[in-house]
């Protein structure tokens, strides 16, 4: 094969790979301007604040980048185990106990220097997030329960666990609302610029960075993928399948452990109730809408980040109801999946060709993280 | 190449051996079925009487299964027609299948965990009312059941039911729905020899009701001892229909294997003796007989002896005593012993389903062993991960493709790294550009078919799957190499190039054992064959004292 066809073959895949985002974008643009209408509001006005809100003026850039940080740690909580065929539902929980080991450690070594605290800090919050989601992993590796179901469960005892530190342990008794005192001055994220933008968005490219380097290029990263494209196969040729399944889900957890750490010390400052939001949702859309792809995450995630920082401005200038926005995004994965479906159905139609066995693990698996890994197995230069 | 083999040949079509001049329940004429290029069924004619046990004998892929596939409505047949009681019917569908008579008992049962047998009978089957009162039902079921013998208890969950009972459920089913026809497809592949004599027992008062019997089997012992006729297909066309009476295991053997052995073979274990790196004196010794023995096998019907043939000197790898469990649990592979020399090319025979996977598993390091132990020059593998199996030169082909050999969705690159990923990488990640530079040097190498090496694997054919897998195989220069059904549904070119690659490994030292169904090429490749029967080598046979007809016996379970 020529170097010249392999290049056709590469930008022809790129360019059918981006037409169903482009479509499913539209569409679900298309579909809430038409919910947006019947409401009896104008669309258009509604949209433009929804989309230039965040370039319009510094302070919105910086609030869109602040955003970005847990969205995209939050959607490689998921898409990583999801690349080895696990589902991480339990991001609200690994974040929240992330956040409570770094307010814990800015709390109790509140005098130690900067240099010392804040690594410390978000070490801690990563662990953190590990352990948490290590006790999902070792209940599915050791007595097989789905990991769906430990790790949402999770998501409920780091609630409460959450509320007694904040009402019982370190309470900041003026805040009206469960919440601890603020950590030390050390133990805060510095900034850069004005409005202040703190560089847990440099840790987090960062973090991208390497992880999509590992997961492309590493042993590890390989096995890992080899698992969730088809884990017989895997274990005939001597992965060990088990401890790929189980280091992916810790490694998912402790990217939303690193999240809370951030939104402790860049955001908050201290841990307090609903410090979670709904990034645990949207984590997950944009894991889905990345289909599973790291190096894709940060992309998706700076998208929805533009549409959440619109989504208030939008409330303000067209009266739209800010919960829109979630609608959009929702629409957007939707019409992605439903273009796979019509995706597989024409090819089959096409060319008719034996169906693959799969498990049903290995079937929803390859629903999500499909058509991207074909290319993805392989490092694109 | 089919011909008529042994005595009986094929008979006219419209024949009818059995005696008994009513006119038959059920008539299959002239079906036709193909599979793309493949002649799955290539007008088979196929008639059932009244008050029979009629036996369905073949290899695999001669076309039992699907032929009952097509009496089921599972398969449009291509051509011919179906007459129940002597008129025509058209069946599309099971549930067209259900309503002319016709019950099949699957190997795999659809049954419902969490219901009775009652639920479980009747689901499918209830009225059109919405509610529907079980009792009698359950009535219903409970005398078919003491009647035939089955002892199922209606109100047993079915899930808390062992295999055999489960299989009698499916019985109950199709007695319920009032069939004419009950068609059991091995029925006796997971049961007990006690519940295999009990459902023989009930399957003969069955017929004695006045209904027929097809049983789709392999084991020619089963059908001496459960039916009343018994048609041999062959290749996907009727071979014959003979009586009970008028037969014996030897000929329905003979019947079943065929005039198979086209002997280019005496060539191929002179070449591999010839071209091998260290000439043990045990090849030599068989090339030496190989090229005397010139003479069709089938004529000179050499007694096979056990363990026939010196032992390899150089003793390679040992298998002592290994066991293993199948994924259900039970034990399918029992106390397996084998020595085997460098170089040696050793086929296992066998009908599918007799331990084949779970061995082929157990002596790579897929599957744990539950007993025994493995060396391979001295180092012991048995209980180590898989991966270390690999790094001591174990390289596994294994049957099914699709499931265990490939990443369907990852690029042949990707596909060529599985397993030996670890030796691709520099500075701890995979050098991704010398993958390629491999990759495609291995498509032009093995004459893969396929746009590049970015390409996913899924996306080939399975000729192509095939030489990507033994690509990846030979490639690591394995010291065992094991293949199961590596040319299944390969064309002939693909086919004769897998066999120039296990000879070239062979004759560079690399051990192979060859799992095959296919006995021409286990007779084409090896210089020893052992022969499988439910778990067991029930013997091994030098190459040179082979005789196809005693092979196809020992496969069958008629003498061991």
């Amino acid at each position: 094969m020529t170097s010249g066809a392999a290049i056709r073959y590469r930008t022809g895949s790129a360019l059918r790979a981006l037409a169903p985002y482009l479509a499913a974008i539209v569409a679900a643009f298309v579909v809430a301007g038409v919910v947006i209408a019947m409401l009896g509001h104008d669309p258009f006005v509604a949209f433009r604040s929804v989309l230039t809100t965040s370039f319009a003026t510094s302070f919105g850039l910086v609030e869109t980048f602040t955003k970005w940080v847990p969205l995209t740690l939050m959607a490689l909580a998921f898409a990583i185990p999801l690349g080895a065929g696990r589902f991480n539902i339990g991001g609200e929980g690994q974040l929240i106990l992330g956040a409570t080991a770094a307010t814990a450690i800015g709390i109790t070594l509140s005098g130690l220097p900067m240099p010392l605290l804040l690594p410390l800090g978000l070490i801690a919050g990563v662990l953190g997030g590990g352990v948490w989601a290590g006790i999902a992993a070792w209940l599915m590796s050791r007595f097989h329960i789905n990991e769906i179901l430990s790790t949402v469960l999770l998501n409920f005892v780091s609630f409460q666990l959450l509320d007694y530190i904040a009402s019982q342990v370190w309470p900041d008794v003026g805040a009206g609302f469960p919440a601890t005192v603020k950590v030390g001055a050390g133990a805060m994220l510095p900034t850069v610029g004005r409005p202040a933008l703190h560089i847990g968005v440099f840790i987090t490219a960062a973090v991208v960075v390497i992880g999509a380097i590992l997961m492309r290029r590493s042993a590890p990263g390989f096995e890992l993928r080899a698992v969730g494209i088809n884990e017989r196969a895997a274990k005939v040729h001597g992965i060990r399948t088990a401890r790929i399944a189980v280091g992916a889900v810790i490694v998912g957890g402790m990217a939303a452990g690193l999240a809370g750490a951030i939104e402790v010390a860049g955001v908050h400052g201290n841990l307090l109730e609903g410090i979670q939001s709904n990034y645990l949702l949207l984590g997950i859309i944009i894991g889905l809408i990345a289909r599973g792809s790291v190096a894709l995450v940060p992309f998706v995630a700076f998208g929805i980040s533009i549409l959440e920082i619109g989504a208030s401005a939008m409330q303000r200038t067209a009266q739209v109801p800010a919960e829109l926005v979630l609608i959009v995004e929702g629409l957007i994965l939707l019409f992605l999946l439903l273009s796979d479906v019509l995706a597989t159905r024409w090819q089959r139609s096409g060319r008719k060709r034996p169906p693959r066995p799969a498990t049903a693990r290995q079937a929803t698996g390859r629903a999500h993280a499909g058509p991207d890994s074909i290319t993805a197995m392989e490092a694109q230069p | 190449m089919v011909s008529n083999a042994a005595a009986a040949g094929p008979d006219p079509a419209a024949a009818l051996r059995p005696a008994g001049g009513q006119s038959p329940v059920l008539r299959m004429i002239d079906i036709r079925k193909s599979f793309g290029t493949v002649r799955a069924l290539d007008g088979v004619d196929f008639d059932v009487e009244a008050r029979q046990v009629h036996g369905l004998l073949g290899g695999n892929g001669a076309g039992k299964t699907t032929l009952m596939n097509v009496l089921y409505g599972l398969y449009a047949a291509d051509d011919g027609r179906i007459e129940i009681d002597g008129a025509r019917v058209s069946i599309r569908s099971p549930r067209d299948a259900i309503a002319a008579g016709i019950g099949m008992v699957h190997q795999s049962f659809l049954q419902v965990d969490t219901f009775t047998v009652t639920e479980n009978v009747v689901l499918g089957a209830a009225s059109g009312s919405f509610r529907t009162n079980l009792a009698p039902a359950g009535r219903t079921i409970a005398e078919l059941s003491d009647h035939f013998g089955l002892a199922v208890d209606p109100t047993a969950v079915v899930g808390d039911l062992p295999v055999g009972v489960r299989q009698r459920v499916e019985i109950l089913k199709a007695l319920y729905r009032k069939a004419k026809v009950l068609v059991l497809d091995e029925p006796t592949t997971n049961l007990t020899p006690q519940e295999v004599d009990a459902l023989f027992g009930s399957l003969r008062t069955i017929v004695d009701e006045g209904m027929s019997v097809i049983l789709i089997t392999h084991k020619i012992r089963e059908t001496m001892a459960a039916c009343d006729v018994m048609t041999v297909m062959r290749d996907g066309r009727r071979v014959t229909t003979v009586c009970r009476e008028d037969t014996s295991p030897d000929e329905l053997a003979a019947l079943m294997v065929g005039d198979t052995v086209e002997l280019e073979d005496d060539e191929t274990v002179m070449a591999a003796a010839m071209g091998a790196a260290d000439v043990t004196r045990t090849a030599m010794h068989t090339a030496m007989h190989a090229a005397m023995h010139t003479a069709p096998p089938a004529v000179t019907h050499a007694v096979p002896h056990r363990e026939a043939g010196p032992a390899p000197r150089t003793s390679h790898i040992r298998i002592e005593n290994v066991s293993a469990s199948n994924d259900a649990g039970a034990l399918a592979v029992h106390d397996v012993s084998l020595e085997l020399g460098r170089g040696e090319i050793h086929g296992i025979s066998g009908v599918a389903g007799n331990g084949q996977t779970e061995l082929a598993e157990a002596i790579t390091g897929v599957r744990p062993m539950s007993a025994g132990s493995m060396t391979l020059d001295g180092t012991h593998l048995a209980g180590r991960a898989t991966v270390e199996w690999l790094e001591a030169g174990v390289v596994y082909v294994p049957e099914d493709r699709q499931r265990d050999g490939i990443l369907p969705s990852a690029s042949i690159a990707a596909n060529l790294l599985l397993g030996g990923h670890r030796r691709f990488t520099r500075f701890g990640l995979i050098d991704w550009s010398r993958a390629r530079a491999m990759a495609t040097d291995v498509i032009s190498e093995y004459s893969i078919r396929a746009p590049g090496f970015g390409a996913a694997a899924g996306q080939m054919s399975g000729g192509n799957i095939q030489r990507m897998i033994l690509a990846r195989a030979f490639r690591r220069q394995p010291r065992l190499l094991l293949l199961h059904n590596p040319t299944r549904g390969l064309d002939l070119a693909s086919t004769q190039f897998v066999y120039e690659q296990v000879r070239r490994a062979a004759a560079g030292g690399c051990t192979v054992v060859l799992i095959s169904e296919d006995l021409d090429e286990i007779l084409a490749l090896s210089q020893r064959i052992s022969i499988i029967y439910s778990g067991r080598l029930v013997s091994t046979i030098d190459r040179n004292n082979a005789d196809p007809y005693q092979l196809g016996r020992l496969m069958t379970g008629v003498s061991v």
